[in-house]
């Protein structure tokens, strides 16, 4: 069934965003037309399933609020008992403290500072793309297999010529920008990659969305551009969906980034 | 117990109590706001209607209403449940009524938290009925609090749940919450600033692949779309 013919319309319907004649002629052709009775039918099992997905959201925002709700709660206690000290004594102690953390904050910031650079953080986090996204039983069914071995051997003009070709109708469309995204950033294309990750990603495969999502995160890291606006809501979106499958790198990056040592990376 | 001692007047506050009372102070000027505006019977349900941040408060109105909370929680309890049940109960019950809601099988013909109650009962009843494999009610101790009106509340079993998720995890994180929001009535605007897509025309775009995806896996699978039907 092609259900493009019919998607817009069974919107219209079950929004009930339809004129009293369009309605009506609808639901005429509805008698007449079985497969448009049928595409109905499934129209409202995918509602069944969005409606599935409300729910269990709805339960995590209770535990959620629960959650919120405990961290809340004040706790009764009595008075502590602790001992009664001078406040020379404190802020002879807390100066002395501060002192020591001064200095040992800058060697600490020096330090890691390295480790906060764009480089540094791209490097921590990106893979080089093995063949376990390859369709068929082994790597050489794949149609796209000839460009993802030119870019495992680092042919990468073969390869990008390859990906390249691919149009977007064809079904190993997203494979073919999820690889020539990887192959225009080996090549520091970074232009280049942010585009391929982007159809990527649009082009809704469930096997790459979240892999060609990440690297375009690290795409934008890679080419210094940390400060744009698509990319902080990229990485905001990713860390804040806990069921994405780099939530926890995202997350890790995040607050890497945000971090008061990368105020020392140049 | 570790404690910050500030001299103050020989004061001395524990440190994590006062992030506690930071905390409860953050929530009540959030609660604060919330309740700026009145949640009359008609905002509650214009509230889910509207889909949104609405929604969202309006549910945590429901959520928030003690006095119903523990309506439900003394039915459970005089019904061999225990505080976990009514708890439970409590929120599939509100599950429930904003799907009814959003539906239009409720229009507030009756006061919303009576019905909200009433449903809360009629989960729990048929929870006990399963776990002791009758097919009445009838022998059920049932509080003596008459229901304002029967609820309409669709059971789906396990089996079709167990469905409906593993299609939603076929579906894939992204295309979920594409759906879902479209589902709860957000503009393509929102969709769009909400999941960082560049327009609101790309945000259309993805949500019709989407749901084409996700009527063909429905359609490539004979035994799931019969399943789906009972």
């Amino acid at each position: 069934m092609n259900h493009e013919l019919y998607i817009e319309r069974l919107d219209q319907y079950a929004a009930g965003s339809m004129t009293d004649p369009e309605r009506a002629a609808f639901e005429v052709e509805l008698q007449e037309n079985p497969e448009l009775r049928e595409a109905l039918a499934l129209y409202r099992e995918s509602e069944a399933v969005i409606e599935q997905s409300i729910e269990n959201n709805l339960r995590l925002q209770f535990q959620s609020w629960a959650e919120e709700d405990r961290t809340a709660q004040p706790v009764a206690t009595g008075r502590p008992e602790g001992k009664v000290i001078s406040l020379r004594t404190v802020v002879t102690r807390w100066a002395v403290a501060a002192s020591v953390l001064l200095v040992a904050g800058f060697f600490f910031l020096y330090q890691n500072s390295q480790s906060l650079s764009d480089t540094a953080l791209y490097a921590a986090n990106y893979e080089v793309p093995d063949g376990s996204l390859l369709r068929g039983d082994t790597a050489s069914e794949d149609p796209i297999s000839q460009g993802a071995e030119a870019f495992s051997n680092k042919n990468y003009a073969v390869a990008r010529t390859f990906f390249n070709q691919i149009p977007p109708t064809d079904a190993p469309y997203a494979e073919a920008q999820f690889f020539l995204g990887h192959t225009a950033l080996q090549q520091q294309q970074y232009h280049e990659a942010i585009s391929a990750f982007g159809n990527a990603v649009a082009a809704n495969d469930i096997r790459i969305t979240e892999k060609a999502e990440w690297n375009l995160v690290l795409t934008y890291v890679a080419a210094s551009r940390t400060e744009d606006g698509a990319f902080k809501t990229l990485l905001s979106a990713l860390a804040g969906d806990v069921n994405h499958s780099y939530y926890e790198q995202a997350k890790a990056l995040e607050g890497k980034l945000g971090s008061f040592g990368r105020r020392f990376v140049e | 117990m570790t404690f910050v001692k500030v001299i103050k007047s020989h004061a001395i506050v524990p440190q994590s109590k006062i992030i506690r009372l930071q905390r409860v102070l953050f929530l009540h000027l959030i609660h604060l706001k919330m309740s700026n505006k009145e949640w009359t019977e008609e905002n509650l349900l214009n509230g889910i209607l509207q889909g949104g941040n609405e929604r969202q408060a309006a549910i945590r109105v429901l959520y928030n209403d003690s006095g119903l909370k523990r309506m439900v929680a003394a039915f459970v309890s005089k019904n061999k449940g225990n505080e976990a049940d009514g708890q439970d109960m409590f929120h599939e019950g509100i599950i429930v009524l904003d799907h009814n809601i959003r539906e239009g099988k409720f229009r507030g013909e009756a006061p919303i938290k009576g019905y909200l109650y009433s449903i809360c009962r009629f989960l729990w009843m048929n929870q006990m009925r399963k776990q002791s494999h009758t097919d009445s009610v009838a022998e059920m101790p049932v509080s003596s609090e008459a229901d304002t009106q029967s609820p309409e509340v669709i059971l789906v079993t396990e089996e079709r749940k167990a469905v409906l998720n593993s299609l939603l995890s076929e579906l894939g994180e992204r295309c979920q919450q594409i759906m879902e929001l479209w589902k709860l009535s957000y503009s393509m605007e929102e969709i769009a600033e909400k999941l960082g897509f560049s327009s609101p025309d790309m945000a259309k775009k993805a949500k019709y692949r989407c749901h084409v995806s996700l009527l063909q896996m429905i359609q490539n699978n004979p035994n799931l779309q019969q399943l789906l039907k009972h």
